[in-house]
């Protein structure tokens, strides 16, 4: 196996469409380096991004929104004065993966493109409304979040092609997003359910939604039904069992020995109504600090 | 004195620091070789085609050896010789070893392993207690059942009665370092082996078996296990044949290490059980009589499987005097991994029996569950009454668990605390709260009595330090440690005088598994018996040496003294090599008393009881089932602790082992077979986190009563069962979500708790 250092975008997507045999992409290599270890998946070459110019900046846009390298990890992330601030949902979820150990390593791209159903950061992302930048030999595109993961293990991502930024849309006012998971345990283990949910307000009533789940389906889901069912509501009570129900019956998981489908999908309607009421909750503490 | 101190763990800084060497961190010869077994992947059926030819092509692949390859006994059983090392034209389980890859690494090894195209003509597999029951497959042909008095006319005359089932999961061992073996060729044929087990002698006499050797030929040496809890009593054994066989093969030396998913795969775990249950009771709550039935899901092969299910029969009555017991247990074999030791030995499954009968008793009753508990102890052992016997017909005279209750009743502030959680839980519906006390008694001795034995080695050097050995293992426990607080006792050494080296066949044989909670009970008296013929020997020297007669002697601070003439004991050491006396002398022990007929289940089996009490809250979340511990706190009986800092840690872990058992572990079958859960991606043990938010442990100032090393008590096993405290307050926090008794199943995962959830409140 040979490892490799590019120092450009350009040469990493040249490395890996030249590559002979099998190659990987290399983040903070918290799945790479298991799934080698544990001799899933040995590839040929594997190509580091880390070392290429502007990968671990955490960087503030014009418009008020942001873009992260593709190497920061779950740590600094989490540290990070503003950040976290703005999108406490998909900083929670970036943070809830794996251990402080792992948490100095492990990046939100990582977590995407390893396309497990169960990745924590990627409902948040969903949710955020966050797009990446993609390149490789025909060029860039940008692509939501969503049409990342394809199936698990799957990605849309052509041979040669990676993703150069994380891009987060601008906060604005009267919003806020929240992340949970359900777990057998209180740390270090796998979302049976993962719900996060990010949404803007007018006074109290919810003008935009955007609900995604985790887990219960071959890639995470972005639910329109779900946030349907809130927009326009004041999250009263008829508002959340609708949004539950629907986030129910959106589900479309595995029956294994994590949990059976009709745990899992009662657990989903459980966690949207959580999840929705903290995201409500900070939206109006925020419309609070900005007034 | 050094015993009683709350010394750390001798390598507790080479642990932390990465610098403790585990079989895998030995440094081996270049031309070291690496094995892998290839697996079957079917529960049961008969091979019908092996062709190994793609996996001998692998690369790096020395040779790959066949049953029909190896050269004398193909078994690594403990006992029962059932047990092949490579499976000989049938197989048993799903993940049983048909062949052994050797190679020239680790991963070359479990590639090649892969690579074989093995065909099995399927067999019906016998997978659960309910298969196994209508196939009639079990061990020892038919139920062991023990009477005690008549339990049938007790239920039957009995003014209140409760029925039920509990069926209780197994657990897997999860030792942090797998299961590794290292075999090195000596010279005349004969092989070192260093090996992560419990039990060294038992790995030398299976790899002398298998290399049709007397076991002479064979050193087995163990430094320290990365964790044992009873998974390294016999499991180790396959992976120390094969080394040995290999190497012996090969000439070179061989290493084999189990993956975490391999070790899932291949090894057993504890049993799981179903108990039903009959009680009859006064209606203040006094057990008249009580009728278990036992299943014990075995597996494949015997292994350890009949003195568990003993076990678990020894420990039905927990702690509670009852007056007429009948006991049926059925050892059910399964094409499952072959079940086997782990910490309780079956005496957790047996006491949660009767936890369970306790609970559904106080339920029905609607009396504290605490209260009625202690109406059904055994009495005191204060009492001055004729003592009770136990439904085996033991006297208990030593019986704590009145005093230890009511101390612990106090500091917890139990009854404040009940009433606490039945405010909140009037005033919340969606967080329920439960507190738990639940009592342990556990009887100490291996239950085949000749195992009660352990030897030592100790030397003094002529500059007076003491090198000692033991025929116990070190698995994390601390044994080494609170060993060499004996020998620096009874020397009146400071502890940097005394090195403990690794375990070794050839300096201590024919020892015991570290196992049955015995290690620092057994083994500490037989160091202290070599200390003692050393000092004798010491004395007489002292004696002629100042024209002294021997009475009066004190060994202390470094000094041994003989009435008013004194001598540090390093110029002692010196005066006896050069007056020619010996400085060096084994040590023997047995433990006295003991007397059992398992058949009839009559007898004294235990030494001595150890005594354990402990109260537990939780919250569940009733509408996902999630669930923490809160507090908990721990009353427990070391006797007089040897390391009081050693035991605290040994109740601690234990105990939340014992709640992991009980809550977020569990094992999952398919119906072929097959063990879904054989990673830490979804087999969950708890983590720090896991551990109560407030954890209150103290060690009951009591003394053994009987003669043991410095009249201290066992410890390994006893506090795990504390755990079973975590599973009742759960059982009471979801109690108090309607009237029914909600006769929950173990593991309680959040998704059991929440269908228990379901069905107390629909009624
Ligand atoms: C102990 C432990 C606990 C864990 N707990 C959790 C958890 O709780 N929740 C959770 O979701 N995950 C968990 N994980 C999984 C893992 O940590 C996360 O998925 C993490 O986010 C992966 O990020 P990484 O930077 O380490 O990715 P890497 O391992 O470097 O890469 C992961 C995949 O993404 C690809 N990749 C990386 N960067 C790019 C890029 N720029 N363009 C294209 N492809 C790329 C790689 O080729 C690889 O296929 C855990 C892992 C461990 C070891």
């Amino acid at each position: 196996m040979q490892y490799l250092t590019p120092s450009t975008f350009s040469d990493a997507i040249k490395l890996a469409t030249d590559a002979s045999g099998t190659s990987r992409f290399l983040a903070g290599g918290t799945d790479v380096l298991v799934q080698m270890r544990a001799d899933i998946f040995t590839p040929d070459l594997l190509i580091d991004l880390k070392k290429i110019a502007g990968v671990g900046d955490i960087t503030r846009e014009a418009d008020g929104g942001w873009t992260i390298g593709v190497a920061v990890p779950g740590a600094v992330l989490r540290e990070h004065s503003d950040l976290g601030r703005e999108w406490p949902g998909l900083v929670e979820a970036v943070d809830l993966i794996g251990s402080t150990q792992v948490q100095g390593r492990a990046t939100m791209v990582g977590n995407l493109c390893n396309a497990s159903p169960a990745a924590d950061a990627v409902p948040a992302m969903i949710a955020a409304g966050a797009e990446v930048s993609v390149q490789g030999p025909n060029g860039k595109r940008r692509v939501p979040v969503e049409d990342i993961p394809t199936g698990p293990g799957q990605t849309s991502l052509a041979q040669g092609e990676l993703v150069t930024a994380v891009h987060i849309p601008p906060r604005g006012t009267h919003a806020g997003d929240a992340y949970q998971r359900f777990i057998p345990r209180t740390e270090m283990d796998i979302a049976v359910v993962g719900c996060a949910i990010n949404l803007r307000l007018d006074g109290d009533i919810i003008t935009e939604a955007r609900v995604a789940l985790g887990a219960v389906a071959p890639t995470a889901l972005l639910v329109d039904d779900a946030a349907n069912a809130i927009i326009g509501t004041s999250l009263d009570d008829a508002a959340l069992d609708a949004l539950s129900a629907a986030a129910t019956a959106a589900c479309n998981p595995i029956d294994d020995k994590r949990g059976t489908i009709k745990f899992r999908k009662h657990i989903a309607g459980v966690m949207a109504r959580r999840v929705a009421l903290q995201a409500y909750e900070r939206a109006t503490a925020q419309a609070g600090e900005k007034a | 004195m050094s015993v009683k101190a709350p010394l750390p763990h001798d390598t507790a800084g080479l642990h932390v620091a990465g610098s403790a060497r585990y079989i895998d961190d030995i440094p081996v010869p270049a031309n070291c070789l690496h094995l892998a077994f290839g697996l079957s992947n079917e529960a049961r059926g008969v091979i019908t085609g092996a062709d190994l030819s793609a996996v001998r092509a692998a690369p790096g692949v020395i040779t790959v050896l066949k049953a029909t390859d190896l050269p004398h006994e193909n078994d690594v059983s403990a006992a029962a010789h059932d047990e092949p090392l490579l499976a000989q034209g049938e197989v048993f389980y799903h993940g049983q070893p048909i062949f052994l890859v050797v190679a020239t690494s680790h991963l070359a090894a479990r590639k090649a392993a892969r690579l074989a195209n093995i065909t099995i003509s399927k067999r019906p597999a016998i997978i659960t207690i309910d298969e196994a029951l209508s196939a009639n497959s079990r061990f020892e042909g038919e139920a062991l059942v023990w009477n005690n008095g008549d339990a049938e006319t007790a239920l039957n005359t009995a003014p209140r009665n409760v029925e039920g089932s509990i069926e209780i999961g197994g657990q897997e061992h999860f030792y942090l370092e797998s299961q590794a073996a290292l075999a090195q060729p000596q010279e005349n044929g004969d092989m070192l082996i260093n090996s992560s087990t419990q039990h060294p002698t038992e790995i030398q006499h299976k790899v002398a078996e298998a290399l049709g050797k007397p076991m002479h030929s064979v050193r087995v040496e163990s430094r320290r296990m990365g964790g044992g809890f009873g998974g390294k009593e016999s499991q180790g054994n396959a992976l120390a044949v094969a080394c040995a066989v290999a190497a012996s093969q090969t000439g070179q030396p061989c290493k084999m290490r189990y993956d975490r998913d391999d070790d899932m795969v291949i090894t057993g775990k504890r049993h799981d059980f179903r108990i039903n249950y009959r009680a009859g009771f006064t209606k203040d709550g006094k057990i008249l009589g009580v009728e278990f039935v036992h299943y014990a899901r075995c597996g494949w092969a015997a292994d350890l499987s009949l003195p568990v299910a003993d076990r678990a029969m020894l420990h039905a009555d927990n702690a509670y005097y009852v007056p007429a017991m009948r006991i049926e247990s059925h050892r059910l074999k399964t094409n499952t991994t072959s079940a086997t030791a782990y910490r309780g030995f079956g005496g957790p499954q047996g006491m949660l029996g009767m936890e369970r009968v306790m609970d559904h008793i106080a339920h029905e009753l609607k009396l504290d569950p605490a209260e009625l508990r202690q109406r059904n102890f055994y009495a005191s052992q204060k009492d001055t009454g004729p003592k009770q016997r136990t439904h085996y017909n033991q006297k208990v005279t030593d019986f704590e668990l009145h005093e230890m209750l009511e101390r612990l009743t106090d500091t917890a502030q139990y009854a404040a605390r009940k009433k606490a959680v039945s405010d909140w839980n009037a005033n919340n519906d969606i967080l329920k709260k439960g507190l738990a006390f639940s009592p342990l008694k556990f009887g100490i001795s291996f239950t085949l009595s000749h195992l009660n034995q352990a030897g030592a080695l100790v030397h003094i050097y002529q500059d007076g330090s003491v090198h000692l050995n033991h025929g116990g293992t070190e698995m994390g426990q601390g044994l080494n440690q609170k060993i060499a607080q004996v020998a620096a006792s009874e020397f009146g050494l400071p502890m940097e005088r005394i090195r403990i080296t690794a375990t070794d066949t050839a300096k201590v044989p024919n020892t015991s598994a570290t196992a049955a909670s015995s290690g620092s009970d057994l083994n500490g008296m037989a160091v202290k018996n070599a200390c003692n013929k050393l000092k004798k020997r010491i004395i007489r020297i002292l004696s002629n040496h100042w024209e002294t007669t021997q009475s009066d002697v004190i060994f202390t601070d470094g000094m041994v003294q003989i009435g008013h003439h004194s001598m540090s004991f390093d110029a002692a050491a010196r005066l006896a090599y050069e007056s020619r006396v010996s400085l060096s002398a084994t040590g023997f022990y047995r433990t006295p008393k003991l007397s059992w007929d398992r058949l009839k289940g009559r007898g004294r089996p235990f030494y001595y009881f150890a005594y354990g009490a402990a109260i537990t809250e939780v919250v569940i979340d009733t509408l996902t089932g999630e669930n923490r511990i809160l507090r908990t706190d721990i009353l427990h009986d070391a006797g007089t602790s040897l390391n009081p800092a050693l035991d605290i840690g040994q109740v601690e872990g234990a105990y939340v082992q014992g709640a992991g058992w009980l809550t977020m572990e569990e094992l999952v079958w398919d119906t072929s077979g097959r063990l879904q859960t054989h990673a830490p991606s979804t087999y969950k043990i708890p983590t720090c986190a896991d551990r109560p938010d407030v954890f209150n442990v103290a060690l009951w100032p009591g003394e053994n009563r009987e003669n043991t090393i410095y009249r201290s008590k066992a410890v390994g096993e006893p506090p795990f069962m504390l755990g079973i405290s975590a599973f009742l307050a759960l059982s009471d926090a979801i109690a108090a979500c309607g009237e029914i008794y909600p006769a929950l199943d173990a593991p309680a995962t959040p998704e059991r708790i929440l269908k228990a959830v379901n069905r107390v409140r629909l009624g």
